[in-house]
């Protein structure tokens, strides 16, 4: 695989990309959170059951951003293997 | 209006009044009141089922597992912090989800650290209570469970995140079946029945129920006391191999939690297994023999305590994980297992409890409202599915923030980070046996209570005299 052109820009443009989704997932999900919190300021059951999800989906984009981190975190260790070889 | 009611009034009044005099001048052997102290003696579900026995001479098929609190979970209670650790801050999102078997090529990630726990379509549940729980499953971003079925394609459509067991029905036990499944759990036991054989028998199986399980006209539904080809450790060994090989995702065991725990999970970590699932005794059933519910294995609070344990004097903590299931109902029952050691928790009865809450009024009061989800449920039309998925969705999101709540308040940023450690305990005895602290006193003045060291070791019944003759 160290044998691939290009291999270390590859690695470190996944990362980059990794980076961007996991600060992208991030934000969204600060997002979701303060939606949760604004809808459930009404008396709507309707919005209450949107605010749930909102609340369910800023979980979901938190764990996003865990998986992202720890891909990139993956992607480093490679290119230093790939560097010692 | 105003007369009616008190025309009601007034009868009920005489009636109430005249039963009050009966009871009171009526011998004791005459009296009907004869009735309370016998069912207090007998308690009104042995006194029914002494009827149901008589009555049909067969083992009953109970329902939801043994009514028997077996874990005291009301003698754990979580330690908060204030300034000797802090609170997590407001802003920090608390980390929910979970790896299932880690060691896997393809592990499982869930969301959230609950799961719904295998209950097989047609054994058990109707097609649309399955395909209700994927959904919400899947709308909680977590896995769903097969049970002892064969594989329902309708089922691992809206699972986005499906477990199946294979099983010693053999339905599930095939490759172009268990492919498609995003874990394998090989079940052998479970909390409510153990290993014991179980059939369903020909007349209460429609065609899609044949379809699935793949059975002839007039065939049973057998589930053996044992997985067939497997009659020795070497011949588990060998299928968790072949299995990991094959398909590259977690392979696991589930068993009803036993005294011989730990020799159980000694074949299991030497098999290689990816996970291991451990039903307490009070895992719940559609229909078990309350002597299997109520007097065979061992509950949900220790089997979770000594198998974590047992996990982590191997060196497989972290490696194989930890599902546990049986009788935990409450965010608080479920934190306080995971705390004890569990990854991840698989939901039976609450799950399907949340589906029909508000429901219930749609058979009462003739048919008890799980009529609405068991495949043989006279009522099985009458569930709202939609109604269903929104109200399970609910529910686990529900318990997932309470227990997020918990995380916040004993200063931890991952519901996986909460241990032993924030947890106190009320009872001298369960205090041995988790490793967990005494409330009553300091930390410090732990020893100093048990009395440093020799009092600690002695057994447990002569500790009990001790404590009996203070």
């Amino acid at each position: 695989m160290e044998n691939l052109p290009n291999m270390s820009q590859t690695l470190t443009s996944f990362q980059a990309d990794l980076n961007r989704i996991q600060t992208l997932a991030g934000t969204l999900s600060q997002v979701e959170k303060e939606h949760f919190k604004d809808l459930t300021n009404h008396e709507d059951d309707k919005l209450k059951g949107i605010a749930v999800a909102e609340q369910n989906s800023s979980r979901q984009l938190g764990e996003i951003r865990q998986l992202c981190l720890a891909m990139a975190q993956k992607i480093t260790e490679i290119q230093k293997s790939v560097k010692t070889k | 209006m105003s007369f009616l009611a008190n025309l009601f009034r007034k009868a009920g009044s005489e009636v109430a009044g005249d039963a009050v005099r009966t009871m009171s001048r009526d011998q004791y052997t005459e009296n009907l009141f004869e009735m309370v102290p016998a069912a207090k003696k007998v308690n009104p579900i042995n006194l029914a089922e002494i009827s149901m026995r008589a009555a049909q001479g067969t083992p009953l098929p109970r329902p939801l597992g043994s009514h028997i609190h077996f874990s005291p979970w009301e003698k754990l209670l979580f330690n908060p912090v204030h300034l000797y650790r802090f609170p997590t801050p407001d802003d920090v999102g608390i980390n929910t989800s979970v790896v299932i078997g880690p060691r896997a090529r393809v592990p499982l990630h869930i969301s959230i650290p609950l799961m719904i726990a295998g209950m097989s379509f047609g054994g058990a549940l109707s097609k649309n209570t399955k395909i209700a729980l994927a959904r919400a499953a899947s709308l909680a971003g977590t896995a769903t469970n097969t049970g002892e079925a064969g594989l329902m394609e309708e089922e691992r459509e809206a699972a986005s995140l499906l477990i199946g067991q294979y099983n010693r029905g053999g339905w599930l036990n095939t490759p172009d079946k268990y492919k498609k499944l995003d874990a394998i759990e090989i079940q052998l036991g479970q909390g409510a029945q153990g290993p014991t054989p179980q059939r369903t028998a020909a007349k209460n199986i429609g065609e899609e129920y044949r379809e699935v399980f793949e059975l002839e006209p007039g065939q049973d539904a057998q589930i053996h006391s044992r997985l067939e080809g497997v009659n020795t450790r070497e011949d588990f060994t060998s299928l968790v191999n072949k299995l990991r090989e094959e398909t590259g995702v977690p392979v696991g065991l589930k068993i009803a939690a036993t005294h011989y725990l730990e020799h159980e999970l000694q074949v299991a970590l030497d098999a290689g297994c990816d996970f291991v699932a451990v039903d307490g005794a009070e895992g719940g059933t559609h229909g078990g023999a309350p002597i299997l519910e109520d007097d065979v294995g061992l509950p949900t609070m220790f089997a979770v305590r000594r198998a974590a344990k047992f996990l982590t004097r191997q060196g497989a903590a972290g490696e194989v994980s930890l599902i546990v299931t049986g009788g935990l109902v409450t965010p608080g029952q479920m934190l306080k297992a995971l705390a004890l050691g569990a990854n991840a928790i698989y939901l039976g009865t609450a799950a399907i409890m949340a589906m029909i809450g508000d429901q219930m009024a749609k058979t009462m009061p003739f048919e008890p409202p799980t009529d609405m989800v068991v495949y043989t449920g006279k009522m099985t039309d009458h569930l709202d599915v939609e109604q269903s998925v929104h109200n399970l969705f609910n529910f686990l999101n529900s318990c997932v923030m309470e227990m997020e709540m918990v995380a916040v308040s004993t200063g931890k940023v991952a519901l996986g980070d909460i241990n032993r450690d924030d947890l106190v305990c009320l009872d001298p005895f369960l205090v041995r046996a988790l490793d967990i602290q005494l409330g009553f006193v300091a930390p410090e003045d732990q020893a100093a209570y048990f009395g440093t060291g020799e009092w600690m070791h002695r057994t447990a019944p002569e500790i009990r005299e001790q404590i009996h003759t203070h």
